[in-house]
């Protein structure tokens, strides 16, 4: 359905027409075709979420990730929850970065970012649930948590991980 | 673990990774100590409960073994070596982390270079992590390994 001039009365998201360009009052809808799609357009453009650009280590370590199980290096579930998880890191702490990871000869993947005097890992398992780590090396305090992909990050974790990705 | 055996009060001892090819790990930038090279195996803490709870982590006295002559007593490939300074392993507060011998029963050379950092095994996970993490921060990183390449 086209957007309709009522659409947008009142909604204060809408584009600013006068900083487009439009010479219009602010809930009125240019009446001239031309100026109606480029307007469209600004009103679509605003409204899409676009993804932010990955960068060439974030599609090195999602390659990593994908290769795991192909080079019998862990089971397809751990390749597979850790897959669900980092999207699900991406997504509720956009300044996380690649982690340092290794398969375990238990069969997990171990991964952890260490920075000054931050220490924090996580290990997925074959069962496709998780534990995670934090250490602070300097306060000497430690938390210790576990989930799941498929369940949502604890309070507890955001609040650790904040602390190392910022 | 260590009530016979002498300690080891100084110098350094190094660690050998557990992973066999280098292409199985992922570095976001440059080599650092992985959690999985301190990592007690669940074999081994298996044989830890069953030894009074007391744990050690395999360790080579660089002034009495090569890591070529500890490489053959493993029977498998451990590129990557880190060196930790005794005396900081045994100034991590709270843990009584320290170094004992634990010579090989192999006429081979380096036999008798191998140590154990002994009390690294807790029942509690967190601890044991705590302790994991606050060697792996008294590792330093040997030799390089090629980060793996998209």
């Amino acid at each position: 359905m086209n957007p309709t001039p009522s659409t947008f009365r009142n909604d204060r998201s809408r584009p600013p027409l006068r900083e487009h360009g439009f010479a219009l009052r602010p809930n009125d809808w240019p009446l001239d075709r031309v100026a109606h799609e480029r307007y469209v357009k600004l009103i679509i453009d605003q409204l899409v979420v676009r993804p932010a650009p990955v960068s060439a280590s974030a599609l090195r370590w999602i390659d990593y990730i994908r290769s795991l199980s192909k080079g019998n290096l862990v089971a397809t579930t751990v390749e597979h929850a850790t897959d669900l998880l980092w999207r699900q890191l991406c997504q509720s702490l956009p300044s996380i970065y690649p982690p340092d990871a290794s398969p375990t000869e238990d069969g997990t993947l171990l991964m952890s970012w260490l920075r000054d005097e931050h220490h924090f890992e996580i290990e997925v398992m074959p069962s496709e649930r998780y534990v995670w780590f934090y250490r602070n090396h300097e306060l000497n305090r430690d938390y210790i948590g576990e989930g799941s992909p498929s369940e949502a990050l604890t309070p507890e974790f955001m609040e650790r991980a904040r602390a190392v990705f910022v | 673990m260590c009530q016979d055996r002498p300690n080891v009060d100084d110098g350094v001892v190094f660690r050998l990774c557990t992973q066999q090819k280098p292409d199985s790990l992922y570095f976001y930038k440059e080599p650092k100590p992985l959690p999985a090279d301190f990592r007690l195996t669940d074999l081994e803490c298996e044989e830890a409960e069953k030894n009074d709870g007391i744990g050690g982590l395999s360790v080579w006295d660089v002034s009495r073994t090569e890591p070529d002559q500890a490489r053959a007593f493993l029977s498998t490939p451990r590129p990557t070596v880190y060196h930790l300074r005794v005396a900081a392993i045994r100034s991590i507060t709270d843990l009584k982390l320290h170094v004992c011998r634990d010579p090989l029963a192999d006429a081979r050379k380096g036999a008798d270079g191998h140590c154990l950092i002994a009390n690294v095994y807790s029942k509690d996970e967190k601890t044991r992590r705590s302790i994991r993490a606050s060697v792996m921060r008294e590792a330093k990183y040997v030799n390089d390994l090629k980060p793996q390449r998209a």
